[in-house]
């Protein structure tokens, strides 16, 4: 075996060139699928489990598999909001606890790095996801955000730092300001879409849509030229009030919102019921009702989703065996030729007192060593690449 | 006796051609020539003799050894560890350098296995052979003259006690031919090896112990037809 060994090793090396060729070429045709394998098997093992752990969701009327993997995975399609009267109606139904979330926004981008969603979320997000703070401490004013533990990482930020959300629309003068957002922690690594995102405070989140804001004092004493006009009803400013981009302790007391807390919206509800019966029964809730509002089970939608990428998985299966057949042939046919070639050296062998039982076995050593340098490569190649793949899946999916 | 063929009868397949030696014997020690016209027979003859070939009718026996009733493994252990075997193109292993080529009858079988004593042996027949410096050295980097002495030091290194040579100066200058002729037959002697070796050269003949006309076990037919092959310029090219 020693010798099989030596000489097989001997001559791949003198035939370097074809030998390179061989495991590049096998490499290639099993690359893809074994890509495709383990991506799919951690993309459908991670959003299983994002899903199952994710019991109820609400939100309004559209693509079930776009509202659930906005919630999940806060990417996407934007969704039609909901509004916090959606957050009540579940509450006071004593079924479930009603977490809200508003992912409508991203960060500005930071170090040639694209921005993050900013997630508007309340405390309660953080306990049911289990999320816990690993530098730093947790949001405790307006304005104040925590981050995920790659988006910190991608994003160079610290606690400490701060980042601004990008404005919706650079043209809209009456449009949102970007909003400084204060770096107070960052979350130990979930392994999970939290990991990618920007956490604030729901009221912050409003902030940067322009549904609250602060600005200077309209007070007689701050100056009566900012003051046009002010009766029971309603107060006129002058345009040259400035609005507020960065919430200090100097003017939080400033910031306030307009209109009915009710209607402020929220792109999706997690309802957390207290039991299997509670969850049954706000289901029905909203199976009786307009077809504004949607409650659905994630895992479900999941499955369907799973479905969808079965089919893909299948198809590149398909296209894999096609390819590894088609290798398999033009490899026998390279494996014959250069066989041809050495029908000399094997002869030499024979006539020198080799078996051809050891000739043949040293050819499938050649064979196994080839073989198994490609499915190193391929299998390397594989791990290394599922990151972007994944990444492109999800770009395809979202 | 190192050689005793008795009765032998070969043809190749279902093909005219048939060699029919009905005796022929070497003696041990002996440096013994056998000339003939191409085509006769004479590398067949070899091929028999190391069991490359099996034989059908007749009896070969080299060293009291009956090597047409061994089977193929015995063949095989009886190739390498009684004959050694001289081409005339040579054939060493490209990949190997020029004491791995030395040493490569030694990986061949898992029964004898390349030990350092193998190792100081090729080491040894390299330097009689004037190639000490080479042991490293890729083969295809050698001479012709140079690459058939590493031929013959691989023939030699498992000491076997016959020598098979074919045509082993067919594709060399004079020079160079005349130099590993020298070497083989001192090596040979020097050894107590008994050798045969198959030329085309009659004025080397002088140097041997024992010549083999083939033409003797060929048919007045056959004869005639080789003398008209060897007149015809194309053949003769």
């Amino acid at each position: 075996m020693k010798d099989t060994l030596f000489l097989a090793v001997h001559a791949l090396t003198w035939y370097r060139g074809r030998s390179l060729t061989i495991i590049a070429c096998l490499a290639l045709t099993m690359w893809l699928p074994m890509t495709v394998r383990i991506m799919l098997s951690e993309f459908r093992a991670e959003i299983t489990a994002r899903g199952d752990a994710t019991p109820l969701l609400v939100g309004s009327v559209q693509s079930r598999i776009d509202l659930a993997l906005h919630a999940l995975y806060f990417e996407g399609f934007k969704p039609v909001p909901t509004s916090m009267a959606e957050v009540d109606r579940i509450q006071a139904t004593g079924y479930a606890d009603a977490i809200p979330i508003h992912a409508s926004y991203r960060t500005q981008s930071r170090n040639d790095q694209p921005g993050a969603v900013i997630v508007g979320t309340d405390p309660e997000y953080f306990e049911f996801r289990d999320l816990k703070v690993s530098r730093g401490q947790q949001m405790a004013i307006l304005g104040d955000c925590v981050v995920g533990s790659s988006a910190a990482r991608r994003l160079g930020l610290e606690p400490g730092d701060s980042i601004l959300s990008a404005s919706e629309n650079a043209f809209d003068l009456a449009g949102d300001y970007p909003l400084k957002l204060n770096v107070t922690g960052v979350l130990e690594a979930a392994h999970s879409p939290d990991d990618n995102v920007v956490f604030v405070d729901l009221r912050t989140v409003w902030i940067i849509e322009g549904i609250g804001h602060g600005h200077q004092q309209l007070s007689s004493e701050s100056g009566s030229d900012l003051l046009l006009k002010s009766d029971q009803q309603q107060v006129t400013a002058s345009a040259a009030v400035l609005p507020y981009t960065e919430i200090t302790t100097a003017n939080i007391d400033s910031f306030h919102f307009h209109g009915d807390p009710a209607d402020f919206p929220v792109t999706a509800v997690i309802a957390v019921p207290n039991s299997d019966r509670d969850r049954i029964l706000l289901r029905g809730r909203y199976e009786g009702r307009d077809a504004l509002v949607q409650c659905l089970q994630p895992a479900e939608v999941v499955g369907e989703l799973l479905e969808i990428v079965f089919r893909v998985e299948q198809l590149v299966r398909i296209s894999s065996l096609v390819a590894f057949a088609v290798t398999a042939v033009l490899l026998s046919l390279v494996l014959s030729l250069s066989l041809r070639l050495r029908q000399a050296e094997m002869d030499t062998m024979f006539r020198l007192g080799c078996s051809r039982g050891m000739i043949a076995g040293m050819l499938a050593t050649e064979l196994a060593i080839m073989l198994s340098a490609a499915i190193s490569v391929a299998a390397s190649a594989a791990v290394l690449s599922r990151g972007v793949l994944a990444d492109a899946l999800r770009q395809l999916l979202f | 006796m190192m050689l005793i063929i008795k009765d032998l009868k070969f043809r190749w397949g279902e093909g005219a051609f048939a060699l029919q030696i009905p005796s022929l014997s070497v003696a041990a020690g002996a440096m013994t020539a056998i000339t003939g016209p191409s085509g006769c027979g004479k590398t067949t003859l070899l091929n028999l003799i190391a069991g490359v070939l099996p034989s059908v009718d007749g009896s070969i026996a080299v060293d009291g050894k009956n090597v047409s009733q061994m089977s193929d493994a015995d063949r095989r252990l009886f190739r390498l560890k009684t004959v050694g075997m001289v081409f005339q193109d040579f054939r060493l292993i490209e990949y190997l350098n020029v004491v791995e080529n030395v040493l490569l009858p030694c990986r061949l079988n898992r029964s004898v296995g390349a030990t350092s004593d193998h190792r100081a042996a090729a080491d040894l027949l390299l330097r009689n052979v004037g190639l000490e410096e080479f042991g490293a050295r890729s083969v295809g980097r050698l001479s012709q003259g140079e690459r058939q002495r590493v031929a013959i030091c691989r023939a030699l290194l498992l000491k076997p006690r016959l020598l098979l040579a074919d045509e082993p100066t067919g594709n060399l200058d004079p020079k160079t031919s005349a130099e590993v002729l020298q070497l083989l037959l001192q090596q040979a002697r020097s050894c107590g090896m008994t050798l045969i070796m198959v030329t085309h050269d009659h004025s080397i003949l002088p140097l041997f112990d024992q010549h083999i006309p083939f033409e003797q076990f060929l048919s007045f037919g056959e004869q005639a037809a080789f003398a008209t092959k060897a007149s015809d310029p194309e053949v003769a090219e």
